[in-house]
């Protein structure tokens, strides 16, 4: 009985000697956003919860996000990818950590994410969408821009598309009942028109709206010569 | 006859100075494990000692292009007692170090404080007024609550003061180092 008390001490001492498996040093799982830094907005977490929802239907995948100020002199990448094993993630999940104190972060992924995602490609998209914002210190921006470009990519790897609207500032995609209301008759028309075009777009009437009206036009006067037709040489025949 | 008595009295002797060594070092043995995981209580405090010690460093070293002498030889010490701490020196010179480094932290953070370029950026005023000493404190009383030093001086005293102590000592069993003094 002795013996197997003094073998447990000896290993609970040898376990508790070990510097790298201090389980109080990661955060417990707490969802797509683990704001432990609390740097980012409400909105922002909210957008991520959403954008992560929209990338689990269309992949089964997730972006998390974790927030740090300092790491304690553990590089950015080897505390993630513990992370991501400690948080049992999944193959086609990617985590995103920001550590605010050192300025530095890193990206661990899942097997099929990381296939999906090439390291040039990953790279590229921190750069584009990422890093000048994180320097700035926008930290809402930073969060939410790479996770929309991950997700987004991700979703293109696997040939789906991903509707991002109305998600990290982005404006909303044109629901009926947002629509401006029509002036004229014409304006109806490209109205209904432009609803079934751009239903999953967010829409800028700055530059968009003339390029649609063109093509617009046609089908107005297409629609109103039927009606006339219909009203007035119908009519006509009937008479003959 | 009294051959068998003389054999049977050496043979008690030995059994009973065998029992006696075995109990002894099988007892101090058990105590020394005892105090072995009360340094790793110790250790694993120090560790946060480390950490607090690198989280200043990577704000100071945003800084200390524009800092004065004093607060980047404050740097150059904070940083030489965290090697000491992290490395594999013995107790005394890592107790030794611990306790600079409370004193150069402060001088560090006191330096930093006052700097134009940590007013200006993000949160490094935060960190250097607010958030980081208050990690070093609490690194730094969690260090002094583990209570290794007080675990290994009762050791030693037992050890020294005791019979069966002597024995253990004589069969192998060596007194704990201590932390501080």
């Amino acid at each position: 009985m002795r013996k197997i008390v003094s073998a447990l001490a000896v290993l609970m001492l040898c376990l508790a000697l070990l510097p790298q498996a201090r389980a109080e040093d990661y955060p417990p799982f707490q969802g797509i956003a683990a704001d432990v830094a609390g740097v980012l907005s409400e909105e922002t977490i909210a957008d991520l919860k959403t954008l992560s929802q929209r990338l689990e239907e269309e992949t089964g995948g997730h972006v998390y996000v974790l927030t740090r100020h300092f790491l304690g002199g553990v590089s950015a990448q080897s505390y993630a990818d513990k992370v991501f094993q400690v948080w049992d993630l999944g193959e086609n999940d990617t985590l995103l950590l920001m550590v605010i104190g050192e300025e530095s972060y890193a990206l661990a992924l899942g097997g099929l994410a990381k296939a999906a995602l090439p390291k040039e490609t990953r790279d590229s998209l921190m750069a584009n969408h990422f890093r000048s914002a994180f320097q700035s210190r926008e930290y809402d921006q930073a969060a939410g821009g790479a996770a929309r470009a991950l997700a987004q990519a991700l979703a293109k790897a696997q040939g789906d598309g991903l509707n991002v609207s109305g998600l990290f500032g982005a404006e909303e995609a044109q629901q009926p009942q947002a629509t401006p209301r029509p002036q004229s008759w014409n304006e109806m028309w490209e109205g209904m028109f432009a609803q079934q075009d751009y239903s999953e777009e967010p829409w800028d009437w700055d530059t968009e709206w003339e390029v649609e009206e063109t093509h617009v036009n046609w089908r107005g006067i297409l629609i109103w010569a039927l009606v006339i037709y219909f009203l007035f040489f119908r009519k006509k025949r009937r008479r003959r | 006859m009294k051959l068998r008595t003389g054999t049977a009295v050496i043979l008690l002797i030995v059994l009973v100075v065998f029992a006696v060594g075995l109990g002894a070092y099988r007892g101090w043995s058990q105590e020394r494990t005892r105090v072995e995981e009360t340094y790793a209580g110790l250790e694993n405090m120090l560790h946060t000692r480390v950490e607090a010690a690198y989280n200043l460093l990577a704000v100071a070293g945003r800084h200390l292009d524009q800092a004065d002498e004093e607060v980047k030889a404050a740097a150059r010490r904070v940083e030489a007692d965290r090697d000491i701490l992290e490395g594999a020196a013995a107790l005394r010179r890592k107790a030794a170090a611990n306790e600079a480094l409370t004193e150069d932290t402060k001088q560090l953070l006191s330096g930093l404080s006052g700097m134009a370029s940590v007013k200006a950026y993000g949160n490094d005023q935060w960190y250097v007024d607010s958030y980081l000493p208050q990690m070093m404190e609490q690194s730094e009383e969690k260090t002094a609550r583990a209570n290794y030093n007080t675990a290994a001086a009762e050791f030693n005293k037992k050890l020294n003061s005791t019979f069966s102590g002597m024995i253990a000592r004589v069969l192998g069993i060596r007194p704990a180092e201590v932390f501080a003094d």
